[in-house]
């Protein structure tokens, strides 16, 4: 945690140092650019006036001295010699002029000689003459010769190669001159000068800008004069190159020096050799133009440099920045981890970790107080926990023993009578809480009489426990002094409840005693719910008793003895109210009427049954709300005399959840239907019904790998072979299984499901019950005894 | 013992004794192992056998299912076997004689 907190700020803090230190350089960046651009073109002039200067001044001179020339003349008549001598005397005296030519107009120089051209040059140092008119030049047709004249002022040529003289640049200067002829003035001829151009290539070229920068001249038509590449020159126009790149921003640069204009602009061209700033402006005298090229990362070249000082500066300065913010986060945060170390021995039940004092009056001063605090306060808090869950605890095991010795009281062992064949009895209790107030107990008062009873003692809880032990106790006391009937143990228990009576509880009772060889019952209802009889042949109805007030409240009971007959088959079912006022989620009571429906369908079912059925849909009617009040319910079945013989079942018989136990089912029901003397046709069928059913539930009757019981159960009478299958399986009701498409076409057939399917059509009847958590099947094959 | 006897693409299949839940796997097995290359029907002859369970009849309908209804037969069937497939209402493809 600590690590973490101290990264968090350092990070966070970092980044903003970082974007804060960005932006700076970034502003500082741009600004300085621009300062020095703005430097760079207040210098540029000065950088490239020499050039201009030098240029323009070579020029000029020609002008001059061609100018001269022409007023020299003009103003009278010469001689051929004379004219001659002036040629070759600024041929001979001038450098720079390689030539020079006076072509007359047709008859001005003499009016019988029709074209005059008088031309001097010079050829390897030697000066040699010429005149055009005598060969087949036509100088007329010349544009150095008419285009002056057409456009009545002197002109400079566009450059060109001097084939004869030595292969240079050249280009040549024409000055039309004129004689004054009354007003106006007529036209001689024109004078020119030849001017090789290899000094003022020299002089462009010897411009450097930075490292690589450089200056190029272009004519009037763009044509390129000088520039590094010497392939372009004369060959190449600024034009061609623009198009040969494809580069627009080349032409537009182009027009506007040919345009004669003067700027510094940014371009990126191949001409210039990448991202560059260009000047250029135009010479005076022949409207040519001069560039000057500044490669940009030259320009820039210092400011990167200071760039590159400032972000190591930066890194440098960051890191330690870095250093000293762990440093200081470290510190603040390593008494927050001591703390959280703390807490974490807290969590595990450690209360006793010294916590080391803070002087500090800050925030984690402050935290570390409320730590101390908080360490007395839940030091203190845990010790009365301690003792709150250890009386807790304690109470909570005595009460877990006083429920085993309540549950003791009550008879839990079924079967209850296993030598007693009359009757079935099966009770089933459930308090509230660990301890409850209801009641049941069945006891023989002699060898014929079975006194059973069902009560609930008002209230809940320890008191109404207490008070259902006293009850219990004097009922055993008192009902097992032969002789008494019910009338008189009623009697003697209210009698002894009503002086020994501290808490004013009281108990509702019903007590009975059948009589079984008779199946004749006497009874007494002390304020307790009445009974339900279910007659076999499904008849269901209360027992129309009158009843007194319940025990433990007044000494004159005022109570009468009722009786009625268990006839064979019929069953009494006693419940105490926590059955029928069983709340469920939505407040609702579960009703004595829902009671007497259920009982409708539970007509010769054995009270085990009958109970667990009543007891279970009680429990699903309640599901999900905490039970309100204890649950007692008892059933007693009577067969009478005659029902003897068919239970216990003649045959069981209990295997292992294996399918290899079949072979000895097997086995085990073919000797016993030879002994029963059946017909193997009756044989196959109990032999397949019961495989189909046990290979069933060992198939997938078993949610777990353990070894389970099944019970098969077999009787036989004189026309019926009764088999009972029980397990404790998972809860699978075969009969409600739809039948499998029996009637589809073989082809179509599901495999599962054939088995049920025999089974239902192989017995007469065939009944599922869910008891507890076992699974019983009863099957019924009705046969006529053919074999003796 | 079950007995298998082969004639071109005609299986027969001599079954014998009790065909119950234990001993119908291995039948299965036994059947699919003569099944093989070049088998297009197959005849249960059901002489020896007195007793079915559900799983024969399982058997019998993955087998029709394989070869298809026409290419399949149970002949000789006992009384107490017969029942059973009345039950089921497979009596379609059984016949009681030879």
């Amino acid at each position: 945690m600590n690590k973490r907190l101290a990264y968090k700020l350092s990070i966070s803090i970092l980044s903003a140092v970082i974007l804060i230190f960005f932006m700076i350089l970034l502003y500082n960046y741009y600004i300085s650019r621009k300062l020095i651009l703005t430097n760079v073109k207040e210098n540029t002039k000065n950088l490239t006036s020499s050039a201009i200067n030098k240029s323009e001044g070579f020029f000029r001179v020609i002008e001059k001295i061609t100018k001269n020339i022409s007023y020299l003349i003009c103003d009278n008549d010469k001689s051929e010699n004379e004219i001659k001598n002036i040629l070759s005397n600024i041929v001979k005296n001038n450098d720079e002029i390689c030539g020079s030519c006076l072509a007359y107009e047709p008859y001005k120089f003499k009016s019988n000689i029709e074209y005059f051209a008088p031309y001097f040059y010079k050829k390897a140092d030697t000066l040699l003459y010429k005149n055009l008119a005598e060969d087949e030049y036509n100088y007329p047709a010349w544009g150095w010769y008419h285009n002056p004249i057409e456009k009545c002022k002197p002109l400079w040529s566009e450059p060109y190669f001097d084939k004869g003289g030595g292969n240079e640049l050249m280009t040549t200067y024409s000055v039309p001159f004129y004689r004054p002829n009354g007003k106006t003035d007529s036209l001689i001829g024109v004078i020119t000068a030849d001017v090789s151009l290899k000094w003022l290539q020299e002089v462009v070229s010897q411009v450097k800008i930075f490292e690589t920068g450089f200056a190029f001249l272009i004519s009037e038509t763009g044509t390129i004069i000088t520039y590094p590449d010497t392939n372009y020159v004369m060959k190449e126009s600024i034009f061609s190159l623009a198009e040969k790149f494809k580069d627009p921003d080349l032409k537009k640069v182009g027009e506007e020096m040919i345009a004669g204009h003067e700027d510094f602009v940014p371009i990126s061209s191949a001409l210039f050799k990448g991202k560059s700033w260009v000047y250029y402006t135009h010479l005076k005298n022949n409207n040519w133009s001069l560039g000057f090229v500044f490669p940009e990362n030259e320009l820039y070249a210092d400011l990167y440099k200071l760039n590159q000082t400032l972000i190591l500066m930066a890194a440098i300065g960051l890191a330690l920045l870095l250093i000293l913010i762990i440093v200081i986060s470290n510190r603040v945060t390593r008494p927050l981890h001591a703390l959280a170390m703390i807490a974490e021995g807290f969590g595990t039940g450690n209360f006793d970790i010294d916590i080391p004092p803070s002087q500090s009056s800050d925030e984690v001063g402050s935290l570390n107080k409320s730590f101390v605090r908080m360490q007395t306060a839940l030091k203190k808090y845990i010790e009365n926990l301690k003792l709150t869950t250890s009386a807790k605890e304690k109470i909570e095991s005595e009460l877990k023993i006083a429920r085993e010795i309540q549950m003791g009281m009550i008879p839990g062992k079924f079967p209850a009578f296993p030598g007693r064949k009359e009757f079935d009895i099966y009770g089933f209790i459930e308090p509230a809480k660990e301890v409850g107030g209801d009641l049941y107990d069945f006891f023989f008062i002699d060898d014929d009489r079975l006194c059973f009873a069902i009560g609930d003692v008002s209230g809940k809880g320890t008191p109404a426990a207490l008070f259902m032990a006293v009850t219990t106790t004097i009922m055993r006391a008192e009902g097992q002094i032969a002789g008494l009937n019910t009338s008189s143990i009623i009697e003697r228990m209210n009698t002894y409840l009503c002086n020994n009576n501290e808490g004013n509880l009281f108990v509702t009772l019903f007590l009975g005693i059948l009589n079984v060889p008779t199946g004749e019952v006497e009874y007494v209802n002390a304020g307790h719910n009445k009974p339900f009889v279910i007659k076999s042949n499904g008849v269901v109805s209360e027992l129309d008793t009158s009843h007194c007030i319940p025990l433990g409240i007044n000494l004159n009971l005022s109570h009468t003895t009722n009786t009625f007959k268990l006839e064979k088959g019929d069953t009494i079912f006693l419940y105490t109210d926590g059955v029928s006022e069983a709340f469920n989620i939505h407040d609702q009571q579960y009703s004595i009427k829902k009671i007497s429906e259920l009982l409708l369908n539970l007509a010769n079912h054995a009270p085990i049954e009958l109970i667990h059925h009543i007891v279970d849909d009680v429990k699903a009617f309640s599901h999900d709300t905490e039970q309100s009040d204890d649950i007692s319910v008892l059933a007693i079945q009577y067969y009478g005399k005659q029902l003897l013989k068919t239970s216990p079942p003649d045959y069981q018989l209990v295997i292992k959840n294996s399918i290899t136990n079949l072979s000895s089912i097997s086995e085990n029901i073919t000797q016993l239907c030879n002994n029963w003397k059946l017909t193997t046709e009756v044989c196959n069928r109990v032999n397949l019904v019961v495989e189909e059913l046990i290979s069933n539930t060992i198939f997938y009757g078993y949610t777990d790998t353990l070894e389970h019981d099944i019970i098969l159960n077999l009787m036989c009478d004189k026309d019926t072979i009764s088999i009972e299958i029980i397990d404790d399986a998972k809860e699978f009701n075969p009969v409600e299984q739809p039948s499998t498409g029996t009637n589809s076409a073989i082809t179509e057939r599901e495999i599962g499901g054939m088995g049920i399917h025999l089974v239902k059509n192989l017995t007469d009847s065939f009944t599922y019950h869910r008891i507890g958590n076992q699974n019983s099947i009863k099957i019924e094959i009705h046969f006529n005894k053919k074999q003796s | 013992m079950n007995k298998y006897v082969r004639n071109g693409g005609l299986l027969t299949c001599i079954l014998s004794g009790k065909i119950d839940t234990l001993n119908s796997s291995v039948l299965e097995n036994e059947i699919n192992e003569n099944m093989k290359e070049g088998i297009t029907s197959i005849v249960f002859d059901l002489q020896e056998v007195d007793y079915i369970s559900s799983t024969f009849l399982r058997i019998v309908i993955k087998i029709v299912k394989a070869v298809g209804k026409e290419n399949f037969a149970i002949t000789n069937v006992q009384p107490s076997v017969l029942m059973v497939f009345k039950i089921a209402n497979l009596t379609e493809i059984v016949t009681v004689g030879q």
